[in-house]
């Protein structure tokens, strides 16, 4: 019984020592280079590596090489087991405002090895709440969305590109 | 008893400082794997036309005669689809056709190069098909009976009056108003765009005053090919820096070109 208790120790040791030697910039340019991949592009961003996390400061997301949202700040932290990438103060620029409110408070996107073949997806601001998740193996975007008053009045056009649920909720299924 | 529990410490940290060299190493293995760079966006295109059509007329009398040209294309517009190519004798240079209209296929005509047609103008002859031109463009009409289908492309120029800098910026201060108009969708030819296809017109609106028409797929605009959201857009976010626009568009098979000053 102690073997086994000083085997986790030493693993848990271990494991912290990877985290905190990992090269968490590089692993921030890996994710850009797969982001790639779907046309989406973060561009002006500055990088702060710390000891557990990576701060990002700034940055333009360009889809299909529109501009398409300004990020304030984003931490990324890459624990192993669970990882996530936490984005705040996401302003949409003016063409996507078009279809959704602006401001989007924050966004937090999850990748769990208890979980591997899906990226979790939590966001809220302005549109409401919205909770996605996007399946690596079929390639699919599920999406859940709770809207605010203000997506239900100002936005109705963008909503009835969206199924409604029993529960008053707007679902979003898309290949990509 | 000291030297037992001192042994036991350097055990004990000698594990900890392998633990860390290891792991120092497989992040060594993973910073040698991925890429030491990232992906920066760069974007730097002139939207403004590389060359601007210049009509002297316009000059003179702009309006009226831009109106007039106009009316006078469409009304021209026999198209070279409604004639049929029954026979051909000759080289490239020298020779003759026989040529007749779709609706009267037994009257036909005998046409020697650099002579007129329907407004066509005979330039050259090649083993299966007789080359047009009209107003600057080429047309090729294959011989009766070929199995070799072309797409016959001509180009029609429409000059239209100008466009009001005031509903420029309207739209571009209003892009919710854009989709109310019009909507678009990517024209795929496999895996790459190729233009946008137009998919809805409000029949009320500007956009369908200025000439778009359900089924255009527009392929270029001032000179930028389209061939993405991306080159839409761009041309979208400029809109209102420009001073005259120039759309290529393909409708039934005939690349269509419109013209607009924008003041």
């Amino acid at each position: 019984m102690v073997k086994v208790q000083k085997f986790f120790a030493y693993f848990i040791f271990f494991i912290f020592a990877l985290i905190y030697f990992v090269p968490k910039t590089s692993i921030y340019y890996f994710i850009e280079k797969e982001l790639k991949n779907y046309e989406i592009v973060i561009s002006n961003e500055e990088l702060q590596e710390s000891s557990f996390n990576l701060h990002i400061t700034g940055g333009t997301v360009s889809v299909k090489s529109i501009e398409s949202a300004n990020i304030d700040q984003a931490d990324m932290k890459i624990y192993g087991l669970y990882n996530t990438i936490e984005l705040q103060e996401i302003v949409l620029s003016k063409t996507v405002s078009s279809f959704l409110p602006s401001k989007i408070k924050n966004a937090t996107v999850s990748y769990t090895v208890f979980n591997p073949t899906n990226i979790q997806v939590k966001a809220s601001g302005e549109f409401g709440e919205a909770d996605a998740q996007y399946n690596l193996l079929n390639k699919t975007l599920y999406l859940k969305l709770k809207p605010s008053k203000k997506m239900l009045t100002k936005y109705r056009s963008t909503l009835n590109s969206l199924k409604k649920s029993e529960n008053g909720e707007y679902i979003y299924e898309q290949n990509i | 008893m000291n030297k037992i529990s001192n042994s036991m410490y350097i055990l004990f940290f000698t594990k900890l400082l392998i633990l860390l060299i290891v792991a120092k190493g497989v992040s060594m293995a993973i910073y040698l794997y991925l890429p030491s760079d990232g992906v920066e966006l760069n974007i730097k295109k002139n939207y403004q036309p590389k060359y601007q059509r210049v009509d002297f007329k316009n000059m003179i009398s702009k309006i009226n005669i831009l109106v007039e040209k106009s009316i006078t294309q469409e009304q021209v517009g026999m198209s070279i689809t409604n004639m049929v190519l029954k026979g051909l004798y000759g080289t490239k240079s020298r020779g003759y056709i026989i040529i007749a209209m779709k609706v009267n296929p037994k009257g036909t005509t005998i046409l020697g190069i650099g002579e007129n047609y329907q407004g066509y103008i005979l330039k050259s002859i090649s083993v299966s098909s007789a080359m047009f031109e009209k107003d600057g463009a080429k047309f090729i009409l294959d011989i009766e009976g070929s199995r070799k289908i072309k797409n016959i492309i001509e180009r029609k120029i429409y000059t239209k009056s100008s466009i009001a800098k005031e509903d420029i910026s309207y739209y571009a201060k209003n892009p919710k108003e854009i989709f109310k108009d019009i909507s678009i969708s990517e024209n795929k030819d496999g895996k790459n765009s190729k233009g946008f296809k137009v998919t809805k017109v409000n029949k009320n609106s500007k956009i369908y005053a200025l000439g778009l028409r359900v089924g255009d797929v527009i392929i270029k605009v001032n000179n930028v090919t389209l061939n993405s959201y991306k080159d839409a857009l761009g041309i979208y976010e400029n809109i209102d820096k420009l001073d005259m626009m120039q759309i290529v568009l393909m409708r039934n098979n005939k690349e269509v070109e419109l013209v607009y000053e924008i003041n």
